[in-house]
């Protein structure tokens, strides 16, 4: 709550993050990145020293910091805008896991500045220190949101790539060299302290601009995104129109080069990859949140489009091995390793993230959503069963029509057969799924033995 | 007394032309299901041809040539053991490869020789057991007539038991006479 005529910075500067109801996340905006992650954190009020909120969640985005304590269901944020300065207690008797914040405003005397400060006391500080100074730097929510290009769709098809030209970025600034003059600023032990420092920030902006192409290459990844989106909305009412014109045979194959690319553009869509570094012990409920969103439809393309998820358009499952492509896929370059895809599923559950891990007698392990119905599977195939010309089916068969892996397709048959909806025929073709229809003879036979006795 | 491999002129029913009814079915439920059908196929048939000894690799119906399928040896082996366990079957050799099919028990027969003894005043007289069992005499007609030996032998014995009948020895098992108790 930031009263209006305080002078004491943290309440200047942290203020209520209403949540969305039944969530514990705070929600973020709609060109803001999750830069980094750490638990176990605390805020301390910067005149007193006194720890106000302990051991929350601080989340760094590209505009915010967020604090958030899922136990209390609370949050607070301060934009990076009203930071002005970021940086560890200068207190070399007195080792410190806190970072400083100093808000804009007038500067009377720097060293007496008024300050929030964040406690790391598990660690991670200079980390978060460097995220957000690099932050600082950056000033992302100066920049105006992404570039919404007018495109034709023929723009796109025409030379196969955005005709957005690359803005070039500015050429490193030199390492700016200051000739030393001797004030009392620099006498003595802060002196000494403060040059240091100096050389440090200066040895950061060298390695920040040397990665500058990197980060303005992932910054171009956010506009591509737009672009798509935008893309993808044009597609979405020329399909209408089409609906209504009847579509001539030209249309018809465009149309079809449409379904091509709106399944591309499904698999495309995640801007902030989790990686180890930004979350750290944190690491897998985050990639485990970022596979949920990814499979329950999260991209942002896939939304635009109107599609149904990534899993229920699988039927609600998926076998590890499909998840582990298509998330890597759509990850680009920060790839996550199986052990690391495997840890996530198994917290999906206990997250409460509407999917889980299962595993099948068989060793396959899949991903299926909560509402997954094996009844509904059954009844599914048992229709296609008798849908068939043959009245019988294959694993290849279901393969097909339900888009799964056959390993998965054994499963639902194998479930399918145990509920009694399915029987097997083995033959020297292979193995057949039929309908039960034991039950009915039985039943019949039965009928038939009462009245002859 | 051995299955006649000739092709039945009645209807075999629907689920004989069912191809999942050639395998053994791996799921619990579905596989009682199943073998009650067999059951039911098998009973008829011996009951409708009057046969009661069964042979698993010469039974006829344990393939479908229309459809290509024939139950496996093992999968014959468990109808025959469903049979014996329901007891309409008896296995009669170690190795199980044939049974005698009981479509009437030896409870069932001896009730219908009694009745049959009654009816007919044969009490207090001595019969051989052929007499009774198949002899083209007196017993032509009636239901047991024809039975195979060991049920019949089974029933005249449970008969015995009962104290309602008494077996000499004769010459073979035959051969024996059998004395049916007056009063009852």
């Amino acid at each position: 709550m930031a009263a209006l005529h305080t002078t004491n910075p943290f309440e200047l500067f942290w203020q209520d993050l209403p949540l969305p109801p039944g969530s514990t996340r705070p929600p973020l905006s709609e060109f803001e990145v999750e830069c980094l992650m750490r638990d176990r954190v605390s805020l301390v009020d910067g005149r007193s020293n006194r720890i106000v909120h302990r051991d929350g969640i601080v989340l760094l985005t590209s505009h915010r910091i967020i604090w958030h304590c899922q136990s209390q269901s609370r949050a607070l944020h301060g934009h990076l805008s009203r930071v002005a300065e970021a940086r560890t207690s200068r207190n070399i008797f007195k080792p410190s896991t806190r970072v400083h914040l100093y808000l804009q405003g007038k500067v009377q005397d720097l060293d007496n500045r008024p300050a929030t400060k964040i406690e790391f006391a598990h660690g991670g500080r200079d980390e978060f220190l460097k995220q957000v100074r690099s932050l600082l730097m950056m000033r992302d929510w100066e920049k105006p949101p992404p570039v919404k290009l007018r495109l034709s769709p023929c723009a796109i098809e025409a030379d196969g790539s955005t005709p957005a030209s690359m803005p070039s970025f500015s050429p490193a600034s030199p390492v700016q060299t200051v000739e030393p003059v001797f004030t009392t600023r620099l006498a003595g032990v802060g002196g000494i302290l403060r040059q240091q420092e100096t050389a440090r920030a200066a040895q950061d902006r060298l390695a920040t601009e040397a990665f500058a192409d990197l980060e303005a290459l992932m910054g171009k990844a956010r506009e591509v995104v737009g672009v798509i989106e935008r893309y993808a909305t044009v597609l979405a009412s020329k399909d209408k129109g089409e609906g209504e014109k009847g579509g001539s045979e030209a249309e018809g194959g465009t149309a079809r080069d449409d379904a091509e690319l709106q399944g591309l553009l499904l698999n495309m869509g995640i801007s902030n990859p989790v990686t180890r570094v930004s979350a750290g012990s944190l690491y897998h409920q985050e990639l485990a949140r970022q596979l949920a969103r990814f499979l329950a439809g999260g991209s942002t393309a896939a939304g635009a489009l109107g599609r149904r998820s990534l899993l229920s358009e699988r039927g609600g499952m998926m076998t590890l091995h499909d998840v582990f492509c298509l998330f890597n896929r759509a990850r680009g370059t920060a790839l996550i390793s199986p052990e690391d895809l495997l840890d996530a599923c198994e917290t999906l559950e206990l997250l409460q993230l509407g999917m889980r891990l299962r595993r099948f007698p068989s060793g396959v392990s899949v991903v299926e959503a909560m509402d997954f119905s094996e009844e509904r599977v059954g009844a599914r195939l048992r229709a296609l069963a008798e849908a068939e010309a043959d009245g019988s089916l294959t694993a290849l068969d279901v393969a097909t029509h339900l888009r799964v892996s056959i390993a998965l397709a054994q499963e639902f048959l194998g479930t399918a057969e145990a509920q009694g909806l399915l029987c097997r025929d083995q033959s020297v073709q292979g193995t057949l799924f039929w309908p039960n229809r034991f039950p009915a003879w039985v039943a019949q036979a039965g009928e038939g033995n009462n009245g002859a006795s | 007394m051995v299955a006649s491999p000739v092709p039945p002129e009645e209807a075999l029913p629907e689920y004989h032309g069912f191809p999942p009814f050639f395998t053994l079915q791996p799921v619990l439920e579905t596989r009682k299901m199943q073998l009650k059908l067999w059951r039911e196929l098998v009973l008829k048939w011996h009951q409708a041809k009057g046969v009661q000894i069964l042979k698993l690799n010469e039974w006829p119906h344990f393939a479908n040539p229309a459809i290509n399928r024939t139950l496996p040896l093992d999968g014959r082996r468990e109808v025959v053991q469903s049979l014996v366990t329901s007891g309409h079957a008896e296995w009669k050799d170690d190795s199980r490869t044939t049974a005698l099919v009981l479509w009437r028990s030896p409870q069932e027969v001896a009730a219908s020789i009694l009745t049959f003894i009654r009816d007919n005043g044969m009490a207090g007289n001595v019969y051989t057991v052929y007499e009774l069992r198949a002899g083209d005499e007196i017993t032509v007609g009636a239901d047991f007539h024809g039975t195979e030996p060991t049920i019949f032998r089974r029933a005249l014995e449970i008969l015995e038991r009962q104290g309602k009948a008494a077996l000499f020895k004769g010459s073979s098992e035959e051969g024996d006479g059998i004395k049916f108790v007056a009063d009852a």
